[in-house]
């Protein structure tokens, strides 16, 4: 009965239980008619509430939206002094910067821009979303060595998300500093240009080769990159090249 | 008149550079023309979405935002889309991903940005199949990780104006009160405090009230369950 308060049903429905206490109240469930009708009419209730915060959450992000726009353009009236006083000091400070500015090396230009891809999976076959589950989480710990084998095992199996998993191996051989190793995944991504980690591949690739000094490869992975301007790594390829000229 | 050596010089230069270096100019003389676009680790930005205030979630935003939004305009326009179907896109994208973190599905190693490009292009690519259109890339829809959340932007206007018109008789704090528990997944300690009742108790009992009321509106307007199915 106790179940059947529906702050409890409430609490079940949005995850806020512990483990032990939603086991208790699914174990209940199972066996109360009663409380399975009450739960289903939560649901119903929750998803109308659920309609409305979207509804809200969507005014809000218009908001945002107004507010990303107007503040790029923002700009404040000053005196002529003040502007003069600005000229004067940006002047300086461009001929100090000019002066003393060291060109970046490749070292720090790798260091600058790398990091692991996030990856995220979705899961659709129960037999191999056991390991990619499991390889998930080595990467996600950064044990690249334990998350290699299990990746590896993957694509000997029929998964939809080979390249996903080819972008992985990628990522860990380069992590334990098997550029050759890494770049021939990186490779298969970049040789299939319809694959959805196409962008990625050139990416990475870019990005190995400048950790080995090797700038003209990476220019060239970078110039391929900045041919679609509509690619998720146009402005970082850009600005890398920039930083390399 | 004599020469200034040649080691004054160099102390000369060393000491404009450093001294304009140390003043943060623009603040001194009050002109700030664009907020500073200081890089922003990814974990940070999940923390806010997930456990934050109304106000530092809209920072967050307002953060991706300026990453992202032109990216995901770039990618609409190519794929038979318009300026204005990308802002749509983008506000719809920002509301899923706000759903998501809110609900803990978002790891803390997730690359945020790639991210919300990434359910933005989802949410496009369902909104061609919807008007029956051909692209390509079709066979990647199923390789994008946000299946699991019902996009509002899957909704239609319709849809959206009898949810509208239902919950309005509901009432404004009631509406505050069931979205901040329910949707913000806010704990009842937090709602208490922002909807200034006395106690988490008293929360607990508008809650409950809320609750029934919106229970007489949905049985009064059995239509609402087709909506939302």
């Amino acid at each position: 009965m106790l179940y059947r308060d529906p702050h409890i049903i409430d609490e079940y429905l949005t995850g806020r239980m512990t483990e032990e206490a939603r086991i208790a109240f699914e174990k209940e469930l199972q066996q109360d008619a009663e409380l399975q009708t009450a739960v289903e009419e939560r649901k119903v209730l929750i998803a109308v509430i659920d309609s409305l915060g979207d509804i809200e959450m969507k005014k809000r992000a218009k908001r945002i939206h107004q507010k990303a726009m107007v503040s790029t353009t923002r700009v404040r009236k000053v005196a002529f002094w003040k502007y003069a006083a600005a000229a004067v000091f940006v002047l300086l400070f461009a001929v100090s910067i000019w002066i003393y500015r060291q060109p970046a090396s490749p070292a720090d230009l790798y260091a600058r821009h790398y990091e692991p891809y996030g990856l995220s999976f979705a899961i659709r076959n129960p037999a191999s979303g056991q390991q990619l589950s499991q390889a998930s989480t080595y990467y996600g710990n950064g044990d690249y060595q334990a998350a290699i084998p299990v990746f590896e095992g993957l694509l000997n199996q029929e998964i939809s998300n080979k390249d996903q998993v080819r972008l992985a191996l990628g990522i860990c051989q380069m992590e334990l500093s098997n550029d050759e190793g890494a770049l021939n995944y990186f490779q298969l991504l970049i040789d299939n240009p319809s694959s959805p980690y196409f962008e990625q591949g050139l990416w990475y690739a870019a990005l190995l080769s400048l950790r080995s000094a090797n700038i003209l490869t990476a220019k060239k992975y970078l110039n391929e990159l900045i041919r679609d301007e509509d690619s998720f790594y146009f402005d970082d390829a850009n600005e890398l090249l920039n930083d390399l000229n | 008149m004599p020469r200034r050596p040649n080691f004054l010089n160099t102390l000369f230069l060393h000491f404009v550079f450093f001294s304009i270096k140390s003043i943060t100019f623009f603040h001194l003389f009050g002109i700030i023309m664009i907020e500073p676009n200081k890089q922003i680790p990814d974990e940070e930005i999940i923390v806010q979405l997930q456990f934050g205030n109304d106000r530092t979630v809209d920072n967050a935003l307002l953060y991706l935002h300026r990453r992202v939004y032109r990216k995901v305009v770039a990618f609409v326009k190519k794929y038979k889309g318009s300026d204005a179907d990308g802002e749509d896109l983008f506000q719809d994208g920002m509301v899923a991903l706000h759903k998501l973190a809110r609900r803990g599905k978002l790891k803390r190693d997730t690359n945020v940005e790639a991210y919300l490009y990434t359910i933005c292009r989802n949410i496009w690519y369902k909104q061609l199949k919807k008007r029956k259109e051909t692209f390509a890339l079709d066979e990647n829809i199923n390789s994008l990780p946000v299946e699991e959340v019902t996009l509002y932007s899957i909704m239609e206007n319709e849809k959206k104006a009898a949810i509208d018109q239902l919950l309005s008789r509901l009432g404004e704090s009631c509406k505050q009160l069931l979205v901040h528990y329910f949707y913000d997944r806010l704990k009842l300690k937090n709602v208490a405090e922002l909807m200034g009742y006395a106690s988490e108790q008293v929360a607990k009992n508008k809650k409950s009230e809320c609750m029934k009321k919106l229970k007489t509106l949905v049985a009064e307007n059995p239509s609402i369950k087709n909506i939302i199915s």
